[in-house]
C-alpha cells in the first residue's frame, strides 16, 4: 500500500499507527516504510502531489504485485460539516479537462462526494463538492500504472461555509485525520484484499523465479516462458517436473521446445 | 443490488432514468458528460468491476442497429443486431466482453425509442424481405430483464412488425416476462448451452443447465419459438459423449414444432481481447488449450475445430432436419 500525503501533519497519525520507519538518505521527498506500507509526504500543490506520486510508483513493485494508491488529506467541503471524512468519487480539476471516476468497490460507509482541485486555497463553498490542491494530478499519475479500482482519494473536511479556511486552525490537522483513523485503516485492509485478489501469489512468483534462472532466456523467450507456466499452472502440472525439463536442456530454446511439448498431452478442459 | 449509478447528465431527465432513480433511491447517482468517461478509460480491471459492477445510463447517439456477419444468420436475408445494454450479468470465461470492453459496469442506452424508430425505419426500407434483429450481442437478452425492462418494451413493438423477426438470445431462467403475455409468432428465444461439466467450469454466475432447460421447455409449451445456440463449441475430454448428452437433453425437452434452429460455432476470439482475457485469468484452463492463431483470431487448431463441429453437426442431425442447423463461421479479422 502506498500513501500519497501532502503535509507531514496529516500523514503523523498513519506514521504512528503503523508503525512507519523514515527512509534514510538523499531522496526528493520524505518516505516512510514498514514491510508493506510506503508514505511519502509530497507537499502542497498538484506538481508536488504528481511527482511524489511517480517517486513512489517507481519504488514500489507494481509490476510483480499491484500496490493501491491512497492519497489521504484534508479538504474544504461545500455541503458536509468539519472533521466528516468522504472518498471521492468524481474527481476534476480547473486546470484539467480531464475527469476520473474511481470505481468504488469496497463496502464501505465512508460518505462518496466529488472532489474539485483547485490551484489556490479555496474560499468559496457554494457547491455539494470537496476542494483539495492535489488529488486531480495524484489520481493521473497513479493511474497511469495501477488498475483504478486501487487508486483511491480520501479526504477530511478541515473547514466549510460556516467554518471557512480563514478560521482554520492548522495545529488541529493531525487531529482531524487521528479521529477517523480506524476507519481509514479499515478502507485500507480491504484495498489490500482487493490487491491480493488480481496479483500472483508468493509461490508463483517463486516458481517463476525459478525458472527464469534456469537458462538465459532472451526478453521474447522469457515471454513465451511466462505464457508456458501459466498453461502448466492451470493443468496442475508438478513444479518440480517442469523445472528439470528446463534445466535438462542445453540452451533457453531446446527448454522452450522441451517444456511446449510436456504441457501438449495435458491441453485439453477437463 | 446497484449501488453506483452514473448517469449522463443530458438524460437526467428522461423518464427511464427517472424510474432508475426512484427504484433505487439508495444507490450514489454520479453525474457524467458521456458514458465513455466512466467506461472506456484503460487501466480498470474488468475482473475486479465483475464483483460489483455500477450501472451507468447513457444514450445511444450513434447508429443503433448494425448489420451481423454474413455467416451468423438462422434463415433470414437481411440480419442486424442492436446492443440496448453493454456487459452481462453472468461471467463465461469465454465471453468476449470481458476482452472488448475495459470496464465490466453496465451501460444501459435508455433511449429505447431511438433504437425502435431506427428498426421501424429498417423494417420499412425493406418492404416485404423478412428481417431479423438480434438482441443479444453484447449482453444477455433476458438476465437484466428486470432492471432493464427490455423485453417488456420491445415485444409489444416488435408485434406491430410482423415482416421482422426477434432473436431474444439468453442463458437466463428469468422468463417471466415472456410467460405472461402472448408468444410472438416473429420471435425466437434462443438459449445458449454447453454441456453441464463445461458450464460448472466456465459459466459463473449462469443457471444450470437442467434449469435452463426446464425453463426454455416451459416457454416452447406456452407456444415460444425456440432457438438452440451451441456457441461456443468448446474441446475438452468426453466430448462425443458430453455433447451427445447434452443434445439428447434438448431435443428431449421440446416439441418438434418449437425448435425454429439450431446454430454451431466453434470457439473464437479476436486475438487481442484474447490477450487481454489471458491476462485477467492467466491459469485458466480453455485459454491453455490447443489453440492458435488464424485469420486475426484465436481458435482451436483447425483439425481439432473441424472435428468437433463435424462430430456435433452429426450428432444433432440424428435429432433434427438439416435445415434447421446452422453454422457460424469465425468473421476474418483484419
Amino acid at each position: 500500500m502506498n500513501f500519497i500525503i501532502a503535509l507531514q501533519a496529516e500523514a503523523k497519525p498513519l506514521i504512528d499507527a503503523l508503525k512507519l520507519k523514515k527512509v534514510s538518505g538523499s531522496l526528493p521527498f520524505p518516505t516512510f516504510q514498514n514491510d508493506n506500507h510506503q508514505l511519502v509526504v509530497s507537499g502542497i500543490g498538484e506538481i508536488a502531489s504528481a511527482g511524489a506520486t511517480g517517486f513512489s510508483l517507481g519504488k514500489s513493485h507494481a509490476q510483480d504485485h499491484p500496490f493501491p494508491f491512497l492519497n489521504i488529506g484534508i479538504a474544504g467541503h461545500g455541503s458536509l460539516g468539519v472533521g466528516t471524512l468522504f472518498i471521492a468519487d468524481r474527481i476534476f480539476s480547473e486546470n484539467h479537462s480531464s475527469i476520473y471516476y474511481p470505481p468504488q468497490l469496497v463496502d464501505s460507509e465512508i460518505i462518496r462526494s466529488p472532489l474539485q482541485t483547485c490551484e489556490l486555497p479555496n474560499r468559496d463553498y457554494q457547491e455539494k463538492k470537496g476542494y483539495d490542491m492535489e488529488a486531480h494530478s495524484f489520481y493521473t499519475t497513479a493511474s497511469k500504472c495501477v488498475t483504478r479500482e486501487l487508486v483511491q482519494v480520501i479526504k477530511v473536511v478541515s473547514d466549510n461555509l460556516h467554518q471557512p479556511l480563514d478560521t482554520f486552525n492548522p495545529k488541529v490537522v493531525s487531529k482531524l485525520v487521528e479521529t477517523n483513523l480506524p476507519t481509514i485503516l479499515g478502507l485500507v485492509r480491504s484495498l489490500e484484499k482487493l490487491a491480493n485478489e488480481i496479483s500472483p501469489d508468493r509461490e508463483t512468483l517463486a516458481f517463476r523465479r525459478d525458472a527464469l534462472h534456469s537458462q538465459h532466456f532472451t526478453e521474447t523467450q522469457t515471454h513465451l516462458l511466462v505464457q508456458l507456466l501459466n498453461h502448466s499452472k492451470s493443468f496442475d502440472i508438478e513444479e518440480a517436473k517442469i523445472l528439470q525439463s528446463l534445466k535438462n536442456e542445453n540452451s533457453a530454446k531446446a527448454a522452450l521446445k522441451a517444456l511446449a511439448q510436456l504441457i501438449e498431452p495435458y491441453r485439453i478442459l477437463s | 443490488m446497484i449501488e453506483y449509478i452514473y448517469f449522463e447528465v443530458g438524460i437526467e431527465d428522461h423518464p427511464r432514468t427517472q424510474e432508475f432513480f426512484r427504484r433505487f433511491p439508495k444507490a450514489t447517482k454520479i453525474p457524467c458528460n458521456h458514458y465513455k468517461e466512466v467506461f472506456n478509460p484503460r487501466g480498470q480491471s474488468f475482473r475486479l468491476q465483475k464483483k460489483n459492477p455500477a450501472l451507468i445510463l447513457a444514450k445511444q447517439n450513434g447508429k443503433k442497429i448494425h448489420p451481423i456477419p454474413a455467416s451468423y444468420g438462422v434463415g433470414g436475408s437481411q440480419n442486424f443486431y442492436f446492443s440496448h445494454l453493454l456487459n452481462c450479468l453472468y461471467d463465461c470465461r469465454y465471453c468476449f466482453l470481458q476482452g472488448m470492453f475495459a470496464s465490466a459496469h453496465y451501460v444501459l442506452f435508455v433511449n429505447f425509442e431511438d433504437f425502435q424508430s431506427e428498426i421501424k425505419q429498417k423494417h420499412d426500407d425493406l418492404g416485404d424481405n423478412p428481417s431479423w434483429f438480434f438482441s443479444g450481442y453484447d449482453c444477455d437478452s433476458l438476465a437484466l430483464e428486470s432492471l432493464t425492462g427490455f423485453a417488456q418494451d420491445f415485444i409489444p413493438f416488435f408485434r406491430k412488425l410482423p415482416n421482422s423477426w426477434l432473436e431474444i438470445r439468453t442463458k437466463s431462467i428469468a422468463s417471466q416476462v415472456l410467460e405472461k403475455t402472448d408468444p410472438l409468432d416473429n420471435a425466437v428465444v434462443a438459449f445458449s448451452f454447453t454441456p453441464e461439466e463445461i458450464s460448472q467450469q466456465l459459466e459463473h454466475k449462469v443457471p444450470s443447465v437442467q434449469s435452463r432447460i426446464k425453463a426454455m421447455k416451459k416457454l416452447a409449451n406456452l407456444g415460444w419459438k425456440i432457438g438452440l445456440r451451441i456457441d461456443p463449441i468448446i474441446d475438452c475430454i468426453d466430448f462425443n459423449t458430453r455433447y451427445a448428452k447434452l443434445f439428447e437433453q434438448l431435443i428431449t425437452a421440446l416439441p418438434a414444432e418449437s425448435l425454429h434452429s439450431v446454430s454451431l460455432g466453434a470457439f473464437r476470439m479476436p486475438t487481442g481481447f484474447f490477450r487481454s482475457i489471458q491476462k485477467l485469468y492467466p491459469k485458466e484452463q480453455l485459454f491453455s488449450g490447443k489453440l492458435e492463431k488464424k485469420n486475426g483470431n484465436i481458435a482451436y487448431r483447425a483439425e481439432i475445430e473441424k472435428e468437433r463441429i463435424s462430430t456435433c453437426q452429426s450428432l444433432l442431425l440424428s435429432h433434427i432436419p438439416k435445415e434447421k442447423l446452422y453454422l457460424c463461421d469465425p468473421v476474418e479479422i483484419k
